[in-house]
């Protein structure tokens, strides 16, 4: 194992974060803010508890895993289109590294620079209402293993893109809807029977209920099945991306 | 003494059924300059992103110091520095760390020492923490040099370092690799431009339509190629040399009108 690249890939996607700290750290923050305040604040006061949980904490792991999501997918994506671009990929691909090992220091910072935001926006969330993590081990579980996964994702959808336009169309036009409209904002108990239905299709729903049972106990799927689907697309990924290492597709002619 | 590239068979075909190589073979000894000369399109940078294992090769074998570079490229990239044709920079990162990053890259620890050797003996050390985006497209070049041989290589590839550069900037390229072949290090470039490989060479190869025409040392190159020929077009045809020039070793062609 090549030590020494992954390292180096590591810190040098690290430093590129710090190099944009403001739109990297400072806007995530922003929005989530806003998302309090419309939502938690202005709305939420005229909203109940929803299973005993104020909905200002009860939209918090929504929200959360809307940041995760997007972080990981655009920084995991961009790390690997950005050399591709540039050309500077050569380097990559001329240098006795493994593909496994390529993965493991571009996922890594991605995962590790989403999974900061995350923190950053629980830290958020906690200024503007009262958190409690009824099972801490649990929530970190599923924070690390959505980021992962979802940084995998990126990595993937930056291999495949040709082009920005592609590169964006995962993160800009597919994530928000789904996770949207998978519960972040309310629980899929307050659909009617059909919607209810049509949101188990829905693979960000078992993230946030996964999540949101590590905070509250209180889940649309039993959480077990949450960790089993998270898992699943994670091996789906995974065999993806072997087959992407074996073909060299869209990487070496 | 074993060559340090050993080239045989080499056959690539891409996607489109393009075939930029067609049964290229060529063997490098380790210390020389290898100048690869052939028009655009000729299969020289294929050629090198196969060695460099930036290309899947469709058929043939590579060795680099004995090793398979599809099977065993951990060894063989190790030992490979690449220039490449294009200035492909990190813009917004330094000097210092983009060819520190090339360093870590190939396995090896951090050895601040070398990187400030690699930067003197290419006059880049006053620009290290600059960005790539401020230097000239000449110190760029140089950035990439640095960065191929961050990691100590013993063969290094520069694709086409000339091109598109002025004169004073070629020469200047030329004194580099001067320095480099001090070193003992292999080197093996690709180029338009016959007068670079006459300049700085020890062998040269011809390559066109992906296939190696000839490979020869460069004085028995130059010799053959060094040869003129004058031909005289008449507008009366002649029946014999006349005698005033029965001197030169002159022939009469095409019915003697040439």
């Amino acid at each position: 194992m090549n030590f020494e690249a992954i390292k180096a890939i590591y810190f040098f996607e690290m430093a590129r974060t710090r190099r944009t700290l403001l739109q990297s750290v400072v806007s995530p923050v922003i929005s989530t803010s806003l998302y309090f305040i419309v939502f938690g604040a202005a709305v939420g006061s005229r909203i109940q508890e929803i299973e005993g949980v104020s909905y200002g904490a009860f939209i918090t792991p929504g929200l959360i895993m809307l940041t995760l999501l997007t972080q990981c997918i655009g920084n995991g994506s961009f790390g690997i289109y950005f050399p591709k671009f540039t050309g500077t990929i050569y380097e990559l691909l001329s240098s006795p590294v493994s593909m496994t090992e390529i993965v493991l220091g571009y996922v890594g910072a991605a995962a590790t620079k989403g999974m900061m935001i995350g923190l950053i926006i629980l830290g958020t969330a906690s200024l503007f209402v009262d958190l409690s993590i009824a099972h801490p081990f649990v929530m970190l579980l599923f924070f690390v293993l959505t980021a992962v996964t979802f940084s995998l994702f990126g990595f993937i959808i930056g291999i495949w893109a040709k082009d920005f336009e592609q590169l964006n169309l995962i993160p800009m036009l597919v994530i928000p809807p789904l996770v949207f409209l998978g519960g972040s904002f309310y629980s899929i108990d307050m659909l009617p029977p059909f919607w209810q239905a049509v949101s188990h299709f829905n693979p960000v729903l078992y993230l946030i209920s996964g999540f949101r049972w590590s905070f509250f106990e209180i889940a649309d799927v039993n959480p077990v099945i949450s960790l089993t689907i998270i898992i699943a697309f994670l091996a789906v990924l995974m065999g993806l991306l072997t087959w992407i290492f074996r073909t060299g597709y869209r990487l070496r002619n | 003494m074993a060559p340090i590239v050993s080239v045989s068979n080499l056959v690539k075909t891409y996607a489109s059924g393009f075939q930029a190589l067609k049964d290229v073979s060529l063997d490098i000894e380790e210390g020389e300059i290898l100048a690869l000369l052939g028009p655009n399109g000729a299969g020289k940078t294929t050629l090198i992103s196969i060695i460099c294992g930036i290309v899947n090769p469709s058929g043939g074998t590579v060795l680099v110091g004995g090793h398979d570079v599809v099977k065993d490229f951990r060894a063989t990239r190790s030992m490979i520095g690449l220039v490449p044709q294009e200035l492909t920079t990190d813009q917004f990162e330094t000097v210092w760390n983009t060819v520190s990053f090339s360093r870590g890259l190939h396995g090896k620890k951090a050895n601040p020492a070398h990187i400030e050797k690699v930067l003197k003996d290419l006059s880049l050390y006053d620009k290290k923490d600059n960005m790539l985006r401020e230097l000239s497209g000449g110190m760029k070049r140089r950035v990439l040099i640095a960065k191929a041989l961050s990691h100590e290589p013993r063969v290094l590839f520069l694709d086409e370092p000339t091109a598109g550069v002025d004169v004073n900037l070629r020469k200047d390229m030329w004194q580099v690799v001067e320095k480099l072949r001090e070193t003992g290090v292999t080197i093996i470039l690709t180029t338009h431009y016959i007068e670079e490989a006459e300049e700085i060479a020890d062998r040269v190869g011809v390559i066109n339509g992906g296939k190696i025409l000839l490979i020869e040392e460069k004085t028995a190159l130059m010799k053959k190629l060094g040869r003129k020929q004058l031909r005289v077009d008449l507008t009366e045809p002649l029946s014999e040399i006349p005698a005033a020039l029965s001197a030169y070793k002159l022939t009469l062609e095409d019915g003697g009108t040439a």
